[in-house]
């Protein structure tokens, strides 16, 4: 009896588990040849973004670590990273807020004078074609050389953009329009703490 | 709580998993041949999204804990399947009605992708673990929602001998899911 | 001589006479999904491919050591294993792709198409026919991944692969690139299909699950609605 019993039921356990197990071993070593590569292309692409946002800078180096971070009032957007340009032409604040998907992460580039470069958003969850409108580059362009936002919601913004018109929200999607212009207004807080 | 609802309602309308994102489109295309199975089908979905989620949920943490975050799919997918083996044998001992009701679509969902979808976006959408649940629910309620409607619609359809030859069967089908697909479209612009 | 004209076939088969999305309608969520460009239609093909040729080489390798109880628990884990390793190369070495395809490339391990031929094929037949048979249903698949997002990419963004063509002259149908252009160019590659297998006299197969692994409780369905 016992000896059917081990043939019907713990071989099938005992081969499950060895497969089970050598495609997990085959899985940390792709993982262990992959890994640096793919941080190198994080970091090189993130570091596209920054060149992007701050041309002036010739490159970056990172201060996290030596300046205290700044968070918004209702802790919603926070800035996670900030980067100096060596040049002193100015700083790229990484800054992660909450729009309707869940996380948003965006890049700010602010130049010495403390004004706005280029706004950036480089990871989102919302579906793309829903509250993504405020995403395109035309949308996050009126913050161009803005150096400071007038109220943390967007649609009592009374900014005046570069070109002189008023600034505009996208109507209806003001979710993720407003998860962005906190976290810009974030950034600016930043820089001023930092002192710049 | 208005974020729970956001959540349910974005899901069965703006972001519905066979008619806005292409998930689970096999079985709305398969087992809506009418009501009653659509029913049955919709139902069992939602019931092993949310247990799926509940279980698979605190095991992504625990990989993440230990850096073993490789691991997702392949332990995700056998807790699934297994969980749907648990499932069977439990319902059809204690539960024998229920299982009379759901048990034979058990064993489809396991190569369900709309199951191992919500599993791994919730993961990825960074959900705590009570929305992640509630995604869960909202997306298979979003699916049962199309099968019903869909079951609605193949009842008109079962005289085929007014459709073109060629496309009659799936074709058919196909149509009628890009026409309320385009009806879902216009639900993009609730939230945003 | 005999053998090799076999062999041809294996690899024959799923290219026409049995493609997968085609004439089998099965591994539908990412021909949707993915075909919105000729070029992501292309990468979910070839991973799939890929995915496809390891994991029925490996299981027919495996057919005499995984005892029948436990036959789709142990294909399940070696799927996901290579889904896995796919998904991680292409992180490292493609990340534009890998961010195409998204969510839609680790659900590749419950696409119909790979489990169906391991429990259809590999599990019976040599590594090297089942590796055939893999490359045959692979390239089977991309094939008319690449065809149905040629149209709606040519119709909905005026190019192909990304080169202008339609877009010189006029604006793309941009419908064609969403979720009811996906289901409706589908609809209609799926008719042309049927139209001339009428034609040409060859039977399409009626069921639309039969290379799916769980094609027999799949049929259990019409004869408990009947009752």
């Amino acid at each position: 009896m016992k000896v059917v019993r081990s043939k019907e039921f713990i071989s099938p356990i005992i081969i499950l588990v060895s497969i089970c197990l050598i495609v997990s071993l085959a899985l940390a070593a792709t993982c262990y040849a992959a890994t640096p590569v793919i941080e190198a292309n994080a970091l090189a692409s993130s570091m596209e973004s920054r060149i992007r946002l701050l041309a002036e800078a010739d490159s970056f180096s990172d201060i996290t670590t030596s300046t205290p971070l700044v968070s918004s009032e209702d802790g919603k957007a926070e800035v996670s990273e900030v980067f100096e340009a060596e040049n002193g032409a100015g700083y790229v604040m990484t800054v992660t807020t909450s729009s309707f998907g869940g996380k948003l992460t965006m890049m700010v580039g602010i130049n010495s004078d403390g004004a706005v470069t280029g706004v950036e958003v480089t990871d989102h969850s919302d579906t793309a074609g829903i509250g993504t409108k405020d995403q395109e580059p035309d949308y996050l362009a009126q913050y161009d050389g803005l150096s400071s936002l007038t109220s943390t919601n967007v649609k009592k913004e009374k900014a005046v953009t570069a070109d002189g018109s008023a600034f505009e929200y996208i109507s209806g999607a003001s979710v993720s329009g407003s998860a962005i212009h906190l976290g810009v207004y974030t950034a600016l807080e930043q820089f001023a703490a930092i002192g710049g | 709580m208005t974020k729970y609802l956001i959540i349910i309602i974005g899901m069965v309308l703006v972001n519905n998993y066979p008619l806005a994102q292409f998930l689970g489109i096999c079985p709305f295309l398969g087992v809506s041949k009418d009501l009653d199975s659509a029913k049955g089908m919709g139902l069992a979905v939602t019931f092993v999204m949310v247990i799926a989620t509940a279980a698979t949920w605190p095991i992504q943490k625990l990989l993440d804990l230990f850096g073993l975050g490789y691991l997702q799919t392949v332990l995700f997918i056998l807790v699934i399947a297994a969980l749907v083996q648990l499932i069977e044998m439990f319902m059809k001992k204690h539960i024998p009605g229920l299982h009379r009701a759901l048990g034979i679509y058990l064993p489809l969902i396991t190569t369900n992708c709309a199951v191992l979808g919500v599993c791994i976006s919730n993961i990825e959408e960074q959900y705590t673990f009570t929305q992640a649940l509630v995604n869960a629910l909202g997306a298979g309620l979003g699916f049962l929602f199309a099968m019903i409607l869909m079951a609605g619609v193949r009842t008109r359809l079962e005289d085929q001998s007014r459709i073109p030859a060629a496309f009659r069967g799936t074709p058919i089908i196909l149509v009628t899911a890009a026409i309320m697909a385009l009806g879902f479209m216009g639900f993009g612009g609730m939230f945003s | 001589m005999n053998k090799a004209m076999h062999r041809l076939s294996i690899l024959t088969n799923g290219l026409v006479k049995e493609n997968p999305v085609l004439i089998l309608a099965i591994g539908t969520c990412p021909t949707l999904a993915t075909t919105t460009s000729v070029m992501t239609g292309l990468g979910m093909g070839l991973s799939a491919t890929a995915v496809l040729i390891c994991s029925n080489t490996v299981i027919s390798l495996l057919r005499r050591i995984i005892p029948d109880k436990v036959r789709i628990p142990c294909f399940i884990t070696v799927i996901a294993g290579f889904v896995t390793i796919v998904q991680m190369l292409l992180k490292a070495y493609v990340p534009s792709l890998y961010d195409a395809l998204g969510i839609y490339l680790p659900l590749i391990v419950v696409n119909c198409i790979i489990l169906g031929r391991a429990e259809m094929f590999a599990c019976k037949n040599g590594p090297l026919d089942s590796a055939l048979d893999g490359i045959g249903m692979g390239l089977g698949f991309t094939l008319a991944l690449v065809g149905i997002g040629s149209i709606r990419e040519f119709l909905g963004s005026g190019t192909w692969c990304g080169i202008p063509l339609l877009s010189r002259f006029m604006p793309g149908m941009g419908i064609l690139t969403l979720v009811p252009g996906g289901f409706f160019v589908f609809a209609l590659v799926m008719a042309a299909v049927q139209y001339a297998s009428r034609k040409t006299k060859h039977r399409s197969r009626k069921k639309t699950c039969e290379g799916c692994a769980f094609a027999g409780a799949c049929h259990e369905l019409p004869a408990k609605t009947e009752a």
